[in-house]
């Protein structure tokens, strides 16, 4: 299906307010000072159920269905990991006096160390990743149909670790394949109720010489470029995006609108001292519910619910503990 | 009783929409279809509002009745059924009234904060107390050995005999007497500091740029005054507490380590002035001249200039006019005795002559 066999467009809109994002934004980091931090599951938990619920599609409300227990208890459970990374990241085991068998002296020894950590808890982001998106589409309802995304958060993190690291080794050169891949194995596993959605593209050539160019103007513009090759990724990506059958997705962004977005973005956080934040995030989710949309033949009330129990929250307590944000 | 003629119902298994005629009474809120059959059957104490209508959007209720179904309300038909809900959670109620509730919390949280800043530092004056006198010392020498990794200490013998012999003249005084250990590092920048555990580290700098044998002992005076009062330890303590407070807030370790220490600066201008006070009683208490301090902070007023005003708050000792004039209100000795002789100034000056790398920290296990 591509984009040219529109069909019915079906339309994005967010609803939410500024003042409510700051109201519980600002509460809840009040109550989890009282609490030393054990609210923070609610609060967001909170921010999520008002910006989901804010969001429509075809003026029909998402909803989110997660707890802030479900995310208690999900940290609950995986803070032993996260104990010992901080303790192996903090201390340098190989330098415990009593237990210096290996008798430490040479730097390249700490150097290789440094580098298996770091590869380590790279690794264990992605895991995060997966995870915390499995969970949040678990959590996703439109119209009482939840999302589902199946696959292995370890299989996810090996293949854009290995992406990242041909990347690198190409010097950007296979961005574009590595990007398709990753979206082809997100997507392949994702569904909407029992509606699968699948990925129809494959070919890299298509994103070849934009990335190019961005990677030849990457210097002068000071890696600026990046966005006009998002904004071409995404389009290429979301119009072989298939929901079912008959139903594809549309992005109308350029990477101007995409620079202009993070950019203004960049300086409210730097003015206000990151007291802007939800302004940011405000400002994300009109400008993505105003370019995606949905279109297609498909009907939509066709959609049933999966037989699929949905999974516990740990991976997303996890995400959240590694990369610190809100959300 | 009250009656709605159509509200929108997902059963929670297709994506269909069933238009309903609900029937608002107790103890159940009932949906009827077009053809009279009932969809759905829901106790009110069932019921939850799962999103609040705003914004010409409908209200979404659900029930545990049907974990997966869904009902839509428009405004108007909420409110004829909003009196038979049940109350909402207390979360749900704080966040209805949130900018009242912030003003509160914030207030509350104000408190907390200036109670405990208030409160840091008797506490810590007494918690200091009860600290381990080994446990201090162990981690003032792994403090000294990380701090000095990179130089080297001076070691001449007949110079360290005439600084100790400096630190004996004061803490001969004291009952009981403090462990005082201190170490001349070869670093050029005039200065020295204290350690918990009794240790202080001079510089070589400070020796070369004293006068005479006086200034030098007014300045150990001083340094031994912050180890009488355990102004380290009170420190530690008071930062750390205060890094537990902060770590709610920022969520980071190293931020809220940084407002503590930000917050003690006040608290460091004060000691200064207790350890000048403490350091010139107890060059008096060896008949010694406290000019000799006097003298230091006048040649570093000379040659440094002052610091505007407008920064003092983040000055972490007090104008040094202020502690000149606060040595000159103080009785002077009719016969002060230098505490070396000609020999012995020149031996300390000489110090730096045999040198040695100083000791490594011994517990390398710390990462950074």
């Amino acid at each position: 299906m591509s984009q040219d066999d529109t069909g019915k467009i079906h339309h994005f809109n967010y609803y939410g307010r500024l003042s409510y994002l700051y109201a519980i934004i600002i509460l809840t980091v009040l109550i989890s000072i009282i609490t030393l931090g054990v609210y923070i599951f609610w609060g967001r938990t909170k921010l999520r159920r008002y910006i989901s619920s804010n969001f429509t599609l075809d003026d029909e409300r998402f909803e989110y269905t997660g707890t802030g227990y479900e995310l208690f208890i999900g940290f609950l459970k995986i803070f032993p990991i996260i104990l010992l990374i901080f303790i192996i990241s903090e201390y340098n085991l190989l330098y415990i006096s009593e237990y210096d068998l290996l008798n430490i002296t040479e730097n390249y020894i700490t150097i290789i160390y440094e580098i298996l950590l770091v590869i380590t808890l790279y690794y264990l982001y992605l895991i995060s990743v997966y995870s915390a998106l499995r969970y949040r589409l678990s959590r996703l309802t439109w119209r009482g149909i939840r999302g589902q995304l199946r696959g292995s958060a370890f299989y996810y993190a090996r293949l854009v670790f290995v992406r990242f690291v041909l990347n690198l080794i190409s010097l950007g050169l296979v961005i574009p394949n590595s990007d398709i891949k990753i979206h082809r194995y997100r997507l392949n596993n994702a569904s909407f109720g029992n509606v699968a959605c699948s990925f129809s593209g494959g070919d890299p050539r298509a994103l070849r010489a934009s990335n190019i160019k961005t990677l030849l103007l990457a210097i002068p513009t000071l890696t600026l470029s990046r966005f006009w090759y998002r904004a071409a990724r995404d389009r290429y990506l979301y119009a072989r995006t298939l929901i079912g059958p008959d139903l594809a997705m549309r992005t109308t962004y350029t990477g101007g609108n995409l620079l202009r977005l993070y950019l203004v973005n960049f300086l409210i956080l730097i003015f206000t001292l990151g007291l802007g934040y939800p302004i940011a995030l405000h400002r994300v989710m009109k400008f993505y519910a105003r370019h995606i949309s949905i279109c297609g033949t498909g009907d939509m009330t066709i959609i049933t619910q999966s037989d699929t129990l949905p999974g516990g929250a740990g991976g997303d307590s996890f995400n959240s503990a590694l990369d610190g944000g809100f959300i | 009783m009250a009656a709605i003629d159509m509200a929108r119902y997902f059963d929670g298994q297709t994506a269909i929409p069933h238009h309903l005629k609900l029937v608002a009474q107790t103890p159940v809120l009932t949906g009827i279809d077009a053809d009279g059959a009932i969809l759905l059957r829901w106790p009110w104490d069932q019921i939850s509002i799962l999103a609040p209508e705003q914004k010409g959007l409908p209200a979404i209720l659900g029930s545990t009745t049907s974990p997966a179904a869904r009902l839509h309300l428009s405004a108007a038909d909420f409110i004829a059924i909003k009196d038979y809900l049940p109350q909402p959670s207390l979360i749900s109620r704080i966040h209805d009234k949130a900018w009242r509730w912030a003003a509160i919390l914030t207030a509350v949280i104000a408190l907390i904060v200036t109670a405990v800043y208030m409160a840091a530092p008797p506490i810590a004056v007494i918690a200091a107390d009860y600290v381990p006198e080994r446990w201090v010392r162990s981690l003032g020498l792994e403090l000294r050995a990380i701090l000095l990794a990179d130089h080297d200490i001076c070691t001449e013998a007949t110079g360290i005999a005439a600084m100790d012999k400096i630190i004996a003249s004061f803490s001969s005084n004291l009952d009981p007497a403090p462990k005082i250990t201190a170490m001349i590092v070869q670093e050029k920048n005039v200065n020295a500091f204290v350690l918990p555990g009794g240790l202080i580290v001079i510089n070589s700098g400070l020796i070369t740029y004293a006068g005479d044998a006086d200034e030098v002992a007014g300045v150990v005076a001083h340094e031994i005054g912050h180890i009488i009062e355990r102004h380290s330890t009170r420190n530690l303590i008071r930062i750390a507490g205060w890094s537990l407070v902060f770590l709610p807030l920022f969520r980071d370790l190293n931020t809220a380590t940084l407002t503590a220490l930000l917050l003690s600066l006040n608290y460091s201008v004060d000691q200064e002035r207790e350890a000048d006070r403490v350091g010139v009683a107890l060059i008096l208490g060896a008949d010694g001249d406290p000019h000799g301090l006097k003298d230091m902070f006048a040649r570093i007023l000379a040659d440094e200039g002052k610091a505007p005003e407008f920064f003092s708050y983040f000055a972490t000792h007090p104008p040094l006019s202020e502690r000149i004039a606060a040595i000159d209100q103080k009785a002077q000795p009719e016969s002060p005795q230098s505490p070396l002789s000609e020999a012995e100034w020149s031996a300390l000056r000489s110090v730096c002559n045999v040198t040695k790398p100083a000791p490594l920290p011994s517990a390398k296990w710390f990462h950074h």
